[in-house]
C-alpha cells in the first residue's frame, strides 16, 4: 500500500525518498512538517484513501462498468512532449522535484584542504566550463572564541525576541509575507518561488556546513546557554541566514519586476533586506549561531538568490563571492554592502554566468503575473 | 585612631573607616564585597567615583595642587555654575585609583581623602558610585573640558511664534536620541540640544573632550547621523551609543526601553499622529549607564545622577545664551527612585539636587524637577513603630527574605528628628536561630573623624570563626541629626557558592528600650530598600519584605487592600520614594480611570501600586503634589509610548511614566507664561502654572496618594 506511506512522508509516494529525507536536514523537528518540502509538496499529492473506499471503489467498478458498453477504446490526444505547459498539471511537489533536480545539476563544490582548508562551490551547466560563485574559508578556533563574546551581549534580547525565535524554527515565510501582503489564494506561485528558494539556500548551506564543520557556541562557551535546541550541523554559515537572504535577493527581482504594483517599492525592498537581518540575527539571541555565521550564511544566501534570478531569466551574470571570518565582526545590515563588508573579510571573485532554465522561468512568469493588478 | 579596622564586640574585626564613608560602602566595600555587583568585586576599577559632601559650600576650584601633590589625579565632571564660581556643598567627582586597580578601604581612603584635601574642610563624607570604566574615561582630560561644538538652531525662534524658548530634560535609561518623535516637524531637525550617554566608550576623535566620561551628542551630530543612516541600528552603533558597559549589553538595542518610553511621554511628538512639535521647547537628555540598574537599593548611582543634573543645568545656560533667552526655564524629569532613606530631604542626592535647584532659582532662573512618587505602595517596604508599639520595652518585628536572591538585602530603621536612641539596643535573630546579632544604639568614641556611628557583625551559626552573613551599624546623619540603623544581609544564594549565604526566611528584628529612653516620641520609621529583578539584567534579586500577619492583602470583597490596617506596624502610606521628598522637586503619582466613575478619566483612583506620604496632617515623609494617568484601566496596565525605534511602540506601567506628562505640561506651560507668573508659582514648585482637573478633598487617603489634582 504505498498510498499508507504516502500519508506520512511524501517521500514514499513517488519513491522520492530522497526529498523526503531532505526535510530532515534542517535537523529541525519542525522544518519537515512546518514549511520545508514536506507541507510544500504536500499541497498537491493524490489523496490517500482508506481501504474501505478502496475495496468500494473496487466493487462499483465492478458493478457499473457494463454501462459504457462495449466499444472499442478512444485514442486520447498527447499531452505536449518535454514541456512546460504540463506544469501546472504536475503535483506541487513535482514541481519542487524539478527546480531541485535543476538548481542541483549544475551546483558542484571544491574541498580545499589548504591552508586550513575552504569550501568553494561552483555553477557548471551541462557541458559547460567550472565557474566557481563562492568561496568560504574556514576559520580558525580562535575566531570563534572571540565570537562567542558577541553572542552572549545579544542574550538579553530572548524575551522579547522568543516569539519570532520560537516561529521562525522552520522558514520564516510569513514573515516576508507580511511586508508584501501575500496571500495564499492569490500568490500561489510566490509562495512557491519562495519555499523553493528556501529549500534551495538550505541544501547549499548543508553542503558548506558539512565540510567546514565547525561547532556551535555552545560547544565553545558554557554561558551561552541557548533557548532552543542546538540543532544538529555545523554552526558555520548560518541557513536560516543563507535561507533568509536568499530570500531576500529573490524578493528583490521580483519587486522590481513587480514595480507597478507597488507604491513604495524600495521601502518594501529595505524592509525585506532588514526582515532576513533580523531572522539571521534572532539566531544569535537564541545562543546558536555566532555572528559571523550570519556573514556567511547571508553571503551565500545572496549567491543562492541571483543563481535563481539568473535561471528565471532576470539576468545572466553575477559576481562572486569570498568570505574569510573576522573574529571581531558583529552582523549588520549597514556593513553588508560594497566597500563596508570589505572590512570583515568580503572579496570579489571572478564573475560566473548562469543560463536561464525553462523550468524557473515559467514559475517566475507566473508569480510574477500575480502583481497584474 | 588610625586604623583602617576596629574590633567588634566578640573579636570579629570589622572593617570601618577614619574618614567617612555610610554604611552601605562599609558593607559593599568590606565584609559585603564578595557579594558586591561584579564591578565592585574585581581589583580592576582605575577611576573611582564619589559624591562629596562637605560641611559647608566651597567654590568649584579643583583641588589639582592638593591631588599632585598628593601624585593623584582627580576630575570634576561637567559642573553648572562653575564659570560663575557658585559654592556647594555637594560636588561629583572621579578620582584615579593609584592602587592597582583595586578597591580596599586603605586605598580608598588615600585616594579620596588626600586627593581632595583642602584647608577648612575637616571632614567630607563620600558616597561611593559605580567606578568609570577606562573605555569610557578621558583621563587625558585637563582641569577644564572643552566646549561642546554647538551652535543654535536658526530656525527656532521663528517656528516658536513668539511663545518663550526652554529647556525640558530627561535622565534615563536606553535614550533613542535619534528617534522621529524628538524631531522637528520637517523631520530632519532634531529638538534635541544636547545628550549625553554617560555609558559610551569615548569619542577616539576628541582632543579635547567636553564630557569627562562617556560621549557628548549635539544637534549638529546627531542630525549629521540621522542623515547618513535611515536604518536605526546602524545609526546607533556607528554613534557608538550601543557600546556595552561592564558586560551589559546597550539597552537601546532592545524594543522597549525605560527612557525611550518616559522621554516619548515628556517631549514625544508623533508625526504619525499628526500633531506639530514645539520648538520652543528645546531638548536634552542624560543616559545613565546600564550598571545603574544592576543596583535598585540606590548604591552606586549618586554620582552618576548628580552629574547628570549638573550636565543639565550647565547646557541649559549655554541653550541660553545661544537663542539669547535670559534666565532660561528648565524642567528636568527624573522618574528613578528607591524606598528606604530618611525621606527627609537629607538623603546626600536629594540634598544635592536640592541645593543647585535651589541656587539656580535664586538666581531668577526658573528650573523645575518632577519626580515620580514611587510603585512600592502594596510591596510591605515600609513600617513604623510607635511608643505605644513600645510600651512594654520592647518590639519585634519580622523581615522576610526570599530564598535564590542573589543580592544583599537592606533594612533601615530611622528614628524621629531629635530623638537619641542612645539607650536602645537592636537584637537581630535569623531563621531557626540560625544567625544572632546585638547593636547597642551607641557611637563607637573610636572613630573620631566623620558622623557618630558603630557597627557590628552578623554571624552563621556559632562555629568558630562564624562566616560573616551581615552587618549591622548605627550611625547619625550630619545634616538632619537623625539616628539611622541599617541591617545588611548578604544574599541567601550567593553567586559564589562556596560563600556563606544569608538564611532565607523569617528574621526576627528586636528593638529594646533600655532604662531612662524616651517612651513618648513621634514613630520610628521602617523602610527596606527596593531589590527588583529587572530581567535584562538578571542580577537575581529577590524582594525582602516586613512581614505582619495583620496585614491583610485582600479585603473582604477580595479586592487588594489599599489602605492600611488599625493594628499592626506594616504601613502602605510613607512607602514614598526616597527621592522624593525634598523642598524642590514636584512629586507625581500614577492614577487610572475606575469602573466605579464609568470610565470618566477626570474621576481617577490611584494605581494600585501608587506610593504616598503619610495621612497624617503632619506627614513627616514627603508630600504627593499631584497625579497622572500611569494605567489605561485596572485591566490594561500601563501607558502606551515610544519603543526605541522610530514608529515602534511599547506599554510601560507605573509611577514613571505619569511624572513626564507632568514635566511635559510644564515645559507647556513655561512656554506661555510670564515672568511674573513663573515666579509666584515658584514656591509651589510652579505647581500652580498647570493646567489641572481638581480632585475632591474628602477622602483623606485618596488626598494623599493623588494630591489635590489631576494633570491630563
Amino acid at each position: 500500500m504505498a498510498y499508507f506511506g504516502g500519508i506520512g512522508g511524501i517521500g514514499g509516494i513517488g519513491g522520492i525518498g530522497g526529498i523526503g529525507g531532505i526535510g530532515g536536514i534542517g535537523g529541525i523537528g519542525g522544518i519537515g512538517g512546518l514549511t520545508g518540502i514536506g507541507s510544500f509538496l504536500g499541497a498537491g499529492a493524490g489523496p490517500a484513501l482508506d481501504p474501505l473506499t478502496v475495496q468500494g471503489l473496487q466493487t462499483s467498478a465492478q458493478a457499473i462498468a457494463h454501462a459504457a458498453g462495449s466499444a472499442a477504446a478512444h485514442t486520447p490526444g498527447e499531452l505536449k512532449y518535454s514541456s512546460t505547459d504540463n506544469l501546472d498539471h504536475w503535483a506541487d511537489w513535482v514541481r519542487a522535484s524539478l527546480y531541485l533536480s535543476d538548481f542541483l545539476s549544475e551546483l558542484h563544490w571544491n574541498i580545499k584542504a589548504e591552508p586550513g582548508g575552504a569550501v568553494v562551490l561552483s555553477h557548471r551547466a551541462r557541458g559547460g566550463q567550472e565557474q566557481a560563485f563562492f568561496e568560504l574559508v574556514r576559520p580558525e578556533m580562535s575566531v570563534f572564541v572571540e565570537q562567542a563574546k558577541i553572542v552572549r551581549s545579544y542574550m538579553d534580547q530572548r524575551p522579547e525576541r522568543t516569539p519570532e525565535i520560537l516561529s521562525q524554527l522552520g522558514f520564516p515565510t510569513p514573515y516576508f509575507a507580511m511586508i508584501l501582503g501575500l496571500y495564499p489564494a492569490r500568490n500561489q506561485s510566490t509562495m512557491e518561488l519562495i519555499s523553493i528558494t528556501q529549500v534551495l539556500a538550505s541544501h547549499v548551506a548543508m553542503i558548506a556546513k558539512h565540510h567546514l564543520a565547525i561547532r556551535r557556541p555552545d560547544r565553545v562557551d558554557a554561558m551561552i546557554l541557548p533557548m532552543i535546541t542546538t540543532p544538529g550541523h555545523g554552526s558555520f554559515p548560518s541557513a536560516h541566514a543563507t535561507e533568509a537572504f536568499a530570500v531576500a535577493r529573490v524578493l528583490e527581482g521580483l519587486i522590481d519586476a513587480t514595480a507597478s504594483h507597488y507604491p513604495d517599492p524600495d521601502k518594501r525592498k529595505k524592509l525585506v533586506r532588514k526582515q532576513a537581518e533580523r531572522v539571521a540575527v534572532s539566531r544569535t539571541v537564541a545562543g546558536v549561531h555566532y555572528p559571523v555565521d550570519s556573514w556567511a550564511g547571508a553571503l551565500l544566501g545572496k549567491m543562492v538568490g541571483e543563481i535563481i534570478l539568473n535561471k528565471c531569466g532576470i539576468s545572466q551574470l553575477m559576481t562572486g563571492l569570498k568570505y574569510e571570518a573576522k573574529a571581531d565582526s558583529d552582523f549588520m545590515l549597514s556593513q553588508y554592502r560594497d566597500p563596508a563588508w570589505k572590512d570583515h573579510g568580503v572579496s570579489e571573485l571572478q564573475n560566473c554566468k548562469v543560463d536561464k532554465s525553462s523550468l524557473f522561468e515559467w514559475l517566475w512568469e507566473k508569480a510574477v503575473g500575480e502583481f497584474d493588478l | 585612631m588610625n586604623d583602617t579596622s576596629t574590633s567588634g564586640s566578640d573579636g570579629n574585626t570589622v572593617s570601618a573607616l577614619e574618614s567617612y564613608f555610610g554604611p552601605y560602602e562599609a558593607w559593599n566595600f568590606g565584609i559585603g564585597r564578595p557579594y558586591a555587583f561584579p564591578v565592585f568585586r574585581k581589583n580592576d576599577s582605575q577611576f573611582l567615583t564619589a559624591l562629596a559632601e562637605h560641611p559647608s559650600p566651597r567654590k568649584p576650584e579643583l583641588p589639582a595642587s592638593a591631588a599632585s601633590k598628593a601624585g593623584r589625579r582627580v576630575w570634576l565632571p561637567t559642573v553648572w555654575g562653575r564659570s560663575e564660581n557658585i559654592p556647594l556643598r555637594f560636588w561629583p567627582l572621579v578620582v584615579e585609583n593609584k592602587g592597582d586597580g583595586e578597591i580596599g578601604f586603605q586605598n580608598l581612603k588615600g585616594d579620596l581623602q588626600q586627593a581632595v584635601q583642602s584647608p577648612g574642610i575637616d571632614a567630607p563624607r563620600y558616597r561611593m558610585a559605580f567606578p568609570v570604566a577606562p573605555a569610557n574615561m578621558h583621563d587625558d582630560a585637563g582641569a577644564d573640558l572643552a566646549d561642546p561644538d554647538w551652535s543654535p538652531d536658526p530656525k527656532v525662534k521663528e517656528n516658536s511664534q513668539g511663545k518663550v524658548i526652554n529647556v525640558l530634560a530627561v535622565i534615563d535609561d536606553g535614550i533613542p536620541f535619534a528617534h522621529r518623535n524628538f524631531r522637528a516637524a520637517d523631520g530632519l531637525r532634531t529638538r534635541l540640544e544636547f545628550c549625553w550617554v554617560q555609558s559610551a566608550d569615548k569619542d577616539p576623535e576628541a582632543e579635547i573632550p567636553s564630557v569627562l566620561f562617556g560621549r557628548e551628542y549635539t544637534r549638529d551630530v546627531i542630525e549629521g547621523f540621522i542623515r547618513d543612516h535611515e536604518d536605526e541600528d546602524a545609526l546607533y552603533a556607528a554613534t557608538g551609543a550601543s557600546s556595552e558597559q561592564f558586560g551589559s549589553p546597550a539597552a537601546i538595542n532592545r524594543l522597549a526601553t525605560h527612557g525611550a518610553h518616559v522621554m516619548d511621554v515628556a517631549a514625544g511628538h508623533d508625526p504619525s499622529k499628526f500633531t506639530t512639535s514645539p520648538e520652543e521647547t528645546r531638548l536634552i537628555a542624560v543616559q545613565l549607564p546600564n550598571t545603574l540598574s544592576w543596583d535598585t537599593s540606590s548604591f552606586g548611582k549618586d554620582m552618576y545622577m548628580l552629574s547628570a543634573v549638573h550636565y543639565i543645568l550647565e547646557r541649559a545656560e549655554r541653550i541660553a545664551a545661544g537663542y539669547g533667552v535670559a534666565d532660561i526655564r528648565v524642567t528636568i524629569n527624573f522618574s528613578y527612585g528607591f524606598s528606604a532613606g530618611g525621606h527627609d530631604g537629607a538623603s546626600e542626592l536629594e540634598a544635592a539636587i536640592n541645593e543647585i535647584v535651589g541656587k539656580r532659582r535664586a538666581l531668577g532662573r526658573p528650573t523645575a524637577v518632577v519626580i515620580p512618587s514611587g510603585n512600592t505602595h502594596l510591596q510591605r517596604l515600609h513600617g513604623e513603630i510607635t511608643a505605644e508599639d513600645l510600651k512594654s520595652g520592647a518590639f519585634e518585628f519580622t523581615w522576610t527574605v526570599q530564598p535564590s536572591d542573589r543580592t544583599s538585602n537592606y533594612l533601615e530603621i530611622w528614628f524621629p528628628a531629635g530623638f537619641d536612641p542612645g539607650q536602645f539596643t537592636v537584637e537581630l535573630k535569623g531563621p531557626f536561630n540560625k544567625a544572632q546579632a546585638a547593636l547597642k544604639l551607641r557611637p563607637n568614641a573610636d572613630f573620631e573623624d566623620g558622623d557618630p556611628r558603630n557597627f557590628e557583625v552578623v554571624r552563621l551559626g556559632n562555629r568558630h570563626p562564624a562566616p560573616h552573613v551581615g552587618q549591622m551599624s548605627v550611625d547619625n546623619h550630619r545634616s538632619s541629626g537623625r539616628w539611622r540603623v541599617l541591617i545588611a544581609l548578604a544574599p541567601s544564594e550567593p553567586d559564589d557558592m562556596d560563600l556563606p549565604a544569608a538564611p532565607a526566611g523569617d528574621w526576627q528584628v528586636k528593638l529594646r528600650r533600655g532604662k531612662g529612653a524616651p517612651a513618648d516620641h513621634p514613630p520610628i520609621n521602617l523602610w527596606v530598600q527596593r531589590d527588583l529583578d529587572l530581567e535584562a539584567f538578571q542580577k537575581g534579586s529577590r524582594q525582602s519584605y516586613l512581614n505582619d500577619p495583620d496585614y491583610r492583602s485582600y479585603n473582604d470583597r477580595g479586592e487588594q487592600s489599599q489602605t492600611d490596617e488599625t493594628d499592626g506596624h506594616v504601613r502602605r502610606f510613607g512607602s514614598l520614594n526616597g527621592m522624593a521628598t525634598g523642598e524642590t522637586t514636584l512629586i507625581v503619582s500614577g492614577c487610572m480611570p475606575s469602573a466605579a466613575n464609568a470610565w470618566d478619566p477626570e474621576q481617577p483612583i490611584p494605581s494600585h501600586y501608587s506610593s504616598a506620604g503619610k495621612v497624617s496632617p503632619d506627614n513627616p515623609v514627603g508630600t504627593v503634589d499631584c497625579t497622572a494617568q500611569s494605567d489605561r484601566s485596572s485591566v490594561l496596565p500601563g501607558m502606551i509610548g515610544a519603543g526605541t525605534r522610530s514608529g515602534s511602540y511599547a506599554v510601560v506601567q507605573g509611577t514613571s511614566v505619569a511624572a513626564p506628562l507632568v514635566a511635559r505640561r510644564l515645559s507647556e506651560a513655561f512656554a506661555i507664561s510670564s515672568q511674573e507668573e513663573v515666579a509666584k508659582a515658584e514656591e509651589d514648585n510652579y505647581l500652580p502654572l498647570l493646567k489641572k482637573v481638581d480632585l475632591p478633598g474628602g477622602d483623606k487617603e485618596i488626598y494623599a496618594r493623588l494630591g489635590g489634582s489631576l494633570i491630563i
